[in-house]
């Protein structure tokens, strides 16, 4: 179901150019597509955050395109996706150099201690448990079981057929089920 | 569902509940509208830059036709065209025909678009049609033996 508030204010931002309409947007959202894009790039907090301020970018240069037939939710998550696709691909060309800002990085990493922090042992858990899933499987899973979206939902979001959503659900579920048992998860 | 499918569904909402994280703004949204905000100058700008390159051009071709450059231009071509009509009395329409499809014919394994193929065709085929109506018009008046 399409939030009012939501409508009321993608109207503002399509006829107005209402940034503030948009602020109020971006806000609602944030926690839906930044966990989602944190939980397939398998915890990587920064990364996920750089691709859903790209993913808010594109939403606010196509917003006028968005025709209501799913939800904005539903719509933004299906150009978070899409992004995080990109990137996937982008990584994928780029080989990485140890030279430069790289090397510094990876030296300055090495160099601090690690701070315990707060719930991280069980986001590393989550993620962990993930990251033994295609990237299919875990985008199902995840827009399933963390982000509450219907088969109909996640099919639009993933550009593919229910039926291939439902056959990805099942057998990443299903290993996620076996991989949690195994690794000393009651069920 | 079967009872293992159950089963598995009971694990796997308990390990998400048990997982469950809130992700607190923390500046994100502020960092969006920052960029956003960018965004939206340079959209600005880039309209600005293409209105002002269409003022330029229509007040370019206003200075041409007030100068009468375009008469100038059409002359020279057809001089050039003249020219290559008395350069090319020993060729006969036909072997000229057969060099512009050859041309067109082995042009597209060097340029990168096909838009860019079909441009540069449709210049040569103009380009040959009025040579050949040239030769043709030259051997009409005597002008070729």
């Amino acid at each position: 179901m399409q939030r009012l508030s939501d409508i009321a204010l993608i109207a503002q931002v399509v006829t107005l150019g209402s940034e503030r309409a948009f602020e109020q947007l971006v806000r609602a959202h944030q926690e839906a597509v930044r966990r989602f894009l944190r939980r397939l790039t398998a915890g990587d907090e920064m990364r996920a955050d750089d691709l859903s301020q790209e993913t808010f970018i594109r939403a606010w240069q196509h917003l006028s395109d968005f025709r209501q037939l799913s939800g904005f939710e539903t719509w933004l998550l299906r150009i978070a996706y899409r992004v995080f696709l990109d990137d996937e691909r982008s990584l994928a060309r780029t080989p990485l150099s140890l030279e430069g800002e790289n090397l510094a990085l990876l030296e300055n990493r090495a160099a601090a201690p690690q701070q315990p922090r707060e719930g991280v042992g069980l986001r590393h858990d989550l993620d962990l448990a993930l990251s033994t899933l295609s990237e299919a499987e875990r985008a199902c899973v995840v827009l399933q079981c963390v982000e509450g979206q219907s088969i109909r939902e996640i099919a639009i979001i993933m550009a593919m057929p229910e039926n291939t959503v439902k056959s990805h659900l099942l057998r990443g579920k299903k290993n996620l089920a076996n991989y949690l048992r195994n690794n000393g998860y009651n069920g | 569902m079967d009872k293992t499918n159950l089963r598995d569904e009971r694990l796997l909402a308990d390990f998400f509940a048990a997982h469950q994280q809130a992700i607190p703004d923390n500046g994100f949204t502020e960092r969006v509208m920052k960029e956003v905000s960018a965004c939206g100058r340079i959209v600005h700008m880039r309209r600005l830059s293409l209105r002002l390159n269409i003022l330029g051009a229509v007040g370019v071709i206003a200075l041409f036709l007030y100068l009468g450059v375009f008469t100038e231009t059409l002359e020279s071509i057809n001089g050039v065209f003249n020219h290559v009509t008395t350069f090319s009395t020993n060729f006969d329409p036909d072997s000229l025909l057969v060099m512009a499809m050859l041309f067109v014919h082995r042009l597209p394994d060097y340029l990168p678009s096909p838009t860019q193929f079909l441009a540069l065709a449709l210049t040569t085929i103009i380009l040959m049609t009025l040579v050949i109506r040239r030769v043709v018009d030259g051997a009409d008046h005597g002008y070729i033996p």
